[in-house]
């Protein structure tokens, strides 16, 4: 059940009624295509060397090692990863404006 | 991903067989080869196991309606659900190249035609009616444009991802399915789907329903156990229609993206040419070797056609495969929905009742599935990048893997919290974050099981319980109580903007997490509006994530021609000739800014009452052109405009806090020697970007205008490919070595607008009268236009003729147009005059209203039809007329529009709004909101390569589709629009302008 808050805002879009089952497989969707799009984009902007070496890093499973490779090696990388969000918000909106054309 | 997999399958049996065979070889004493021979042709072992054509498929069973039947009957699909597998969760394609052809443009290369199946057994037919030539292409080894070198025949899947994932529980299975893999490509795997057909296992669709029907019996006990028997078929019949759908929507999924690919490289073959880099590449490679100009033209005539040839071919399989996707997507709605209604019928619900709940069914099922449809396209497009990232893609996968596995797992309420934090940036309004996501992503599950702890304890849910939040809740509720909907609905920008602009403001801690939970409600409740769709994704696209450069908020809407009142005019530039120049609004002098400030066109009057200046009026330029600033070859311009102190109209503000947007010639110096000139030469707009009006301008110029340059060149030079070439040419990839390449190139505009945004432009223009100029040079001369063609050239003679007759023009209503045995002047005319001028000479073309035509004709013609057809034709003289008079000859040579010879003229006017070209500030604004995620996408085709904003369209080309939709508006007219909607550029510029290329 969604909160009541979340319910409130639902109801006022007048989508409350829609399947909790819908809901999960656009939410699911969207969240996987954002993340692979994300990690792509970061891992595509690894040298070959900064790569294998992050690969280490992860395999270690050390979320703020992790982390601070991604600082230390990609310049920017949070602007990066708002910027991979805006764009896929942006091809969503185009391709959903050509399935409904 | 798409993997070749019989590569995959072909090493591990080798691998396999090696060890074995030094096992045995040990033990007999023989060579491993002796046991291990050679693998026999395809073709051979075809012949060799004639097995697999015992039992011939009777064709009945072979109809499309048995797709999906065929597809769970492959060896691969049925191995996967065996095992408990959805094998829904992979694609599986067999590719192959059986006909081939010598390449057109390679005489040494071939040219294949691609052959794909989605299911084994058809595969296998085609391989068993292959001819004895078509048999020799097997083996031969292919490059292709979207998967890189492979083998045909292949087996291509994303299955591999799993395979090689030492954590997927497919991996056990990895030798067993990759044998399966093998033994299908080859042809050497039994016919499954054969063989239940021959076993009876597959039942004849569609008889068995009209069966039932046809033996109904007449006992109402047997007659009710009958019916409920025939729904069950029926509704088992329709479960497996929507499986067939689902399957074609793959496919047409697939076919999309690849299209979209095919596309994208095509345009990046256009935009080599084009751009100007492509330019200083093609100067850098052949100036040095002595090239002719003559050996130039024809050289570069020879490569443009070739790459123009292969991107219209790619675009016209782009719009196929986006007609077939979209039917596909149809055709799986409607098969959802028929489902649903037998099932509610098969559950004894009500006419009454069915139609309720299919009614909001409906709703549900488009909207779910448009959105969800939207985000498989773009995760297919990202399989496709992650298949070219050579040995990255298997850690890729992995993570991802692994991260929706995760995903999948967790309760709707903590997926709500994922989605928002990945999506909204979620650390900052006490969510988890989206690079403490990604971070757990790359880390693993141990690391993701951490992050949903730590949900838990730091999810929205509970914190929102606090009091002090329910105040902020309660408060906020109010204040946007009613207008979420209305958001969605109408795309209230304003409501849109206030919410998040709350967000901006800093607002409390607690405020924040009350709008991330309803942005995360709205991410979850994606909608039961179907028409609201496309506002969903705005509501999407609001908040930009922390990080982002938050870009100026959209325009407020104002319809056509209610602008002109506070934009700032601009002296018409003319050259020597008297030729109204495109570049016009070019403004290295005062013009409209210099000199007091903008002039300002009064808002009663409009364009018609004022005159900007002429150069025979004009006092000399204030400013000479220095000699750095060169003008490019490109330009009409030849005449720097003068200052407008002394002839502009009475000045109504100033320039500064205004709105204004410049185009700079790039010269030897550069864009941003371009800029310093502009500053020097405009103090108020040098006061605008922050000059003190007292201290030296030039040394305030300089370092403005290069941290301007600076700041825009971080995006140039996050592109790869500039990179790229930058370093080939020997520049170093910083702002240092971009610049010297752009003084080099020596070509092409910056763009520069009042908020400080820059823009390259190649600056091409087709009409002549560019959208930039329209709410001031050229607005005069729009509107006498207008008056001269009443700005609806077909008037009512679209009409049938009964209703021609009667809505015939009278006099003095009645459009001034030429008579239909003149010859149309205006191409002649506009070579020489100035819009203006040639309207003039326009104007005492002989006049002809059709009731004068119909006068003119013999009288047993003087018909009602005769007046029809004589409208008809005189709309045609009409629309000739303005096309010769309005539009530049340039244009029907300017291949790079050629991306649009087959756009409809009609999704044109849909796509481009009148406001893109309000005033000459609209255009860039428009793309500037485009890229900002403000206004909504140009669906059109353009030059540009991926990687920029709309993909496609670039910002040359945007300008060209404005200017064209402006030209359909207001030269053509609304209703003669309303007849030409459905043709394409090039129909109409071959029946009115004489086509896109006329030399």
């Amino acid at each position: 059940m969604p909160t009541q808050i979340e319910q409130s805002i639902l109801k006022e879009l007048g989508i409350d009624q829609l399947s909790p089952e819908r809901q999960e497989e656009v939410l699911a969707v969207m969240t996987e295509a954002v993340l692979k799009r994300i990690i792509l984009r970061l891992v595509g902007a690894m040298s070959e060397d900064q790569r294998k070496q992050f690969e280490q890093t992860a395999g270690g499973g050390d979320q703020d090692k992790i982390s601070q490779f991604l600082a230390d090696n990609i310049s920017n990388y949070e602007e990066m990863i708002g910027e991979e969000v805006a764009r896929f918000k942006q091809d969503m909106q185009k391709t959903v404006d050509t399935l409904l054309a | 991903m798409a993997f070749e997999l019989s590569k995959m399958a072909k090493k591990i049996r080798d691998e396999r067989l090696a060890g074995a065979n030094e096992k045995l070889a040990a033990l007999l004493g023989a060579g491993a080869e002796e046991l291990n021979p050679p693998h026999p042709p395809l073709t051979e072992r075809e012949e060799e196991n004639p097995a697999v054509e015992k039992f011939v498929v009777p064709e009945k069973f072979e109809g499309p309606e048995y797709d999906a039947v065929k597809k769970a009957y492959d060896g691969i699909n049925k191995f996967l659900a065996s095992k408990g597998i959805d094998p829904a969760r992979y694609t599986l394609h067999y590719r192959a190249v059986f006909k081939t052809k010598p390449h057109p443009n390679k005489p040494d290369h071939l040219s294949g035609e691609l052959e794909e199946f989605e299911n084994y057994h058809d595969y296998l037919k085609r391989l068993q009616s292959l001819t004895i030539e078509e048999k020799n292409q097997i083996g031969r080894s292919w490059a292709s444009q979207l998967w890189g070198d492979w083998t045909s025949p292949g087996v291509f899947s994303n299955i591999s991802k799993d395979l090689n994932n030492p954590d997927s529980e497919l991996y056990q299975y990895r030798e067993e399915i990759y044998n399966i893999i093998e033994a299908q490509r080859d042809g050497a795997a039994e016919d499954l789907y054969a063989e239940a057909v021959k076993m009876g296992e597959v039942k004849e669709i569609g008889k068995e329903i009209n069966g039932t029907k046809e033996e109904l019996p007449t006992e109402t006990d047997e007659l009710e156990e009958e019916t409920e028997e025939a729904g069950k078929e029926k509704l088992k019949e329709k479960t497996s229609e929507v499986v067939a759908a689902e399957a074609a929507l793959d496919k047409a999924r697939e076919d999309y993206v690849a299209a979209i690919f095919v596309k994208e490289k095509a345009d990046k073959g256009v935009e080599k040419l084009n751009s100007l880099w492509g330019k200083f590449k093609d100067w850098a490679k052949h100036h040095p070797l002595g090239e002719t100009v003559e050996e130039k033209a024809l050289r570069k005539d020879e490569t443009k056609g070739g790459v123009m040839a292969e991107q219209a071919e790619a675009q016209e399989k782009l719009s196929a495969a986006q007609d077939a996707l979209r039917l596909a997507l149809k055709d799986y709605r409607d098969r959802q929905v028929a489902d649903k209604e037998a099932e509610l019928g098969a559950a004894g619900k009500s006419a009454d009742q069915i139609k309720e709940e299919m009614e909001k069914y409906a709703k549900e099922i488009f909207l779910a599935t448009t959105l969800a449809e939207a985000g498989r396209i773009d995760m297919l497009k990202s399989d496709r990048q992650i298949e070219q990232m050579g040995s990255a893609r298997r850690f890729i996968n992995e993570s991802v893997e692994g991260f929706a596995n995760w995903y999948r797992a967790l309760p709707v309420k903590y997926k709500i919290a994922v989605s928002a934090g990945l999506m909204v940036g979620g650390g900052a309004f006490g969510l988890v974050g989206s690079q403490a996501i990604i971070a757990a992503a790359f880390a693993g599950q141990g690391a993701l099981r951490v992050l949903g702890g730590s949900m838990m304890a730091a999810g929205a849910e509970g914190r929102i319980k606090i009091s002090q939040e329910k105040q902020a809740e309660k408060k906020l509720s109010k204040e946007f109580a009613g207008k979420f909907l209305e958001t969605l609905k109408n795309q209230n920008y304003e409501t849109d903007e206030k919410l998040f602009a709350l967000l901006r403001a800093k607002q409390s801690e607690k405020t924040r997490r009350f709008i991330i939970a309803g942005a995360a409600g709205a991410l979850v409740g994606t909608g039961a509006l179907a028409q609201a769709a496309r506002n969903v994704i705005d509501w999407f696209r609001a908040p930009l994530p922390e990080g982002v450069k938050e870009m100026p908020a959209a325009p407020d809407r104002t319809s056509a021609g209610g602008v002109k009142s506070d934009i700032p005019a601009t002296p018409e530039v003319r050259t020597g000739a008297g030729i109204t120049s495109p570049e016009s609004s070019l403004q290295l002098k005062g013009g409209g800014i210099k000199g007091g400030g903008a002039e300002t066109l009064p808002a009663d009057t409009g364009a018609e009452t004022t005159i900007p200046p002429t150069a025979q009026e004009a006092p000399a330029p204030s400013v000479a052109t220095t000699a750095e600033t060169t003008i490019p070859s490109t330009a009409e311009t030849t005449v720097v405009p003068p200052a407008a102190e002394t002839t502009a109209p009475p000045v109504e503000a100033p320039a500064i806090g205004r709105e204004f947007a410049e185009s700079l010639p790039i010269g030897r110096r550069g864009p941003e020697g371009a800029i310093i000139d502009y500053f020097k030469a405009n103090a108020d707009a040098a006061k605008h970007f922050g000059w003190d009006g007292k201290n030296d301008i030039t040394e305030w110029a300089g370092p403005k205008a290069h941290r301007m340059w600076l700041e825009w060149l971080k995006g140039e030079l996050a592109n790869s490919r500039l990179a790229e070439e930058l370093s080939k040419h020997g520049y170093s990839v910083d702002a240092d070595g971009y610049d010297k390449a752009m003084r080099h190139i020596g070509k092409g505009f910056v763009d520069l607008d009042s908020e400080g945004r820059l823009s390259i432009s190649d600056k091409t223009s087709f009409l002549k009268a560019p959208v930039e100029q329209y709410g001031v040079s050229v607005a005069p001369e729009a509107v006498k236009t207008g008056a001269a063609y009443s700005g609806d050239i077909l008037g009512s003679e679209a009409l049938p003729a009964e209703q021609a007759s009667e809505l015939a023009p009278v006099a003095g209503r009645t459009p001034a147009v030429p008579a239909p045995e003149m010859p149309v002047q205006g191409a002649s005319v506009a070579k020489t005059l100035s819009g203006e001028e040639a309207l003039t000479s326009g104007e005492k073309i002989t006049e002809m209203t059709p009731e004068q035509y119909l006068e003119s004709l013999p009288p047993g013609e003087k018909t009602v039809d005769a007046l029809a057809a004589a409208e008809v034709n005189l709309a045609d003289q009409k629309i000739k007329h303005a096309v010769s008079l309005l539009v530049s000859p340039d244009f029907l040579k300017d291949a790079t529009f050629k991306a649009a010879a087959k756009v409809p003229l009609g999704k044109i006017m849909d796509e481009i709004p009148p406001d893109v070209y309000d005033n000459k500030y609209s255009l860039n604004r428009y793309w500037q909101n485009i890229s900002a995620g403000k206004a909504k996408f140009i669906d059109l085709p353009g030059t540009g390569f991926f990687g920029q904003w709309g993909k496609d369209l670039n910002y040359d080309d945007f300008r060209k589709y404005a200017e064209m939709a402006k030209f359909l508006r207001e030269g053509v007219g609304e209703k003669a629009m309303k007849v030409l909607r459905d043709m394409s550029v090039e129909d109409f510029f071959k029946k009115y302008g004489g086509g896109l290329k006329k030399k």
